[in-house]
């Protein structure tokens, strides 16, 4: 070391890990907010489709005979009792345009329904079934008198 | 500030500040994962409320622990794991009496998150369903 002129080795390494820490922690800052802004998103989906499948098993729909007059319908609803799925209510939605029915149930995106019984015979197959991911539910009613499966897949 | 034996300082200030970081990765890594959890159990009280709906339209909430063990597995199907207890009451005398009660399914583990869903259903009998006759008290419990 020359006379007069200090080298700071210490001082050089602690800005060193200071910087990769301070690098690290903004990294770290961004990727979670990222994590978190996509969680919320996800979670806010997620709590559509629940309230979206929560009409379609508890409520008739809007007018109650929306399956007679399809033109006229502001709600699709499935059920003629608690969980239990009007069959003529189904095949009305099966009928449905596709984009009519992603209007009525509020979604801006795809979305793909499923009712099969719980042996895994399909009842009906409505939308677009997608490889990207989904938000997936799956409800318990009774279709015909017996227990089946409502499985809707919203894709973002 | 402490120094060793060749001179060179290790700072107790960014050994700190090091914990301190990953303190607050841990945290928020944390609530990330919690956030997750939250929405998992909303769906699975949904699913208990839609099966608990599901069986007593179908008339399924029978003294027959066979019948209710068979239908809830069936409705559940493989992810998920059951326990339920019914309680079927008699209206005798201005009050109920219990006249039965079955546990199916099995214990939840110690760790797991149980969703919980309860219903009474009540019936009647007599002209144009006159007279209270009986109630079947339900407490379904669901998990991953």
């Amino acid at each position: 070391m020359r006379k007069g002129f200090a080298i700071a080795t210490d001082f050089f390494l602690a800005s060193m890990v200071f910087m990769l820490v301070l690098a690290y922690s903004f990294y770290t800052y961004y990727y979670y907010v990222g994590q978190f802004k996509a969680a919320e998103a996800r979670k806010e989906t997620e709590i559509s489709a629940l309230a979206l499948t929560d009409m379609m098993l508890k409520s008739p729909g809007n007018p109650v005979e929306w399956q007679n007059t399809p033109n006229e319908t502001k709600a699709i609803g499935l059920a003629y009792d608690e969980n239990i799925i009007d069959p003529e209510k189904l095949y009305a939605l099966e009928m449905m345009e596709y984009n009519r029915s992603k209007e009525l149930m509020g979604l801006s995106t795809d979305y793909y329904m499923r009712v099969r019984w719980v042996d895994g015979t399909v009842i009906m197959e409505k939308g677009k079934k997608q490889n990207e991911s989904a938000i997936s539910m799956k409800r318990v009613a009774v279709y015909n008198g017996t227990y089946s499966w409502v499985e809707l897949d919203v894709y973002r | 500030m402490c120094t060793d034996r060749r001179g060179q300082a290790f700072s107790i200030d960014a050994m700190l500040a090091i914990f301190v970081v990953m303190l607050f990765m841990a945290v928020v890594l944390n609530f990330s994962l919690a956030g997750r959890h939250v929405t998992s159990s909303i769906h699975d009280e949904k699913m208990a409320d839609d099966i608990l709906a599901s069986l007593a339209n179908r008339g399924d909430l029978t003294v027959n622990a066979t019948l209710l063990n068979r239908s809830l597995y069936g409705m559940v199907g493989a992810e998920r794991k059951y326990k339920a207890e019914v309680r079927w009451y008699e209206y005798r005398g201005g009050a109920y009496t219990l006249n039965g009660s079955e546990t199916v399914g099995e214990e939840p583990d110690g760790d797991a998150e149980v969703s919980v869903s309860e219903r009474s259903i009540e019936s009647y009998e007599g002209v144009n369903g006159s007279r209270l006759a009986n109630m079947t008290q339900v407490r379904l419990y669901i998990w991953r």
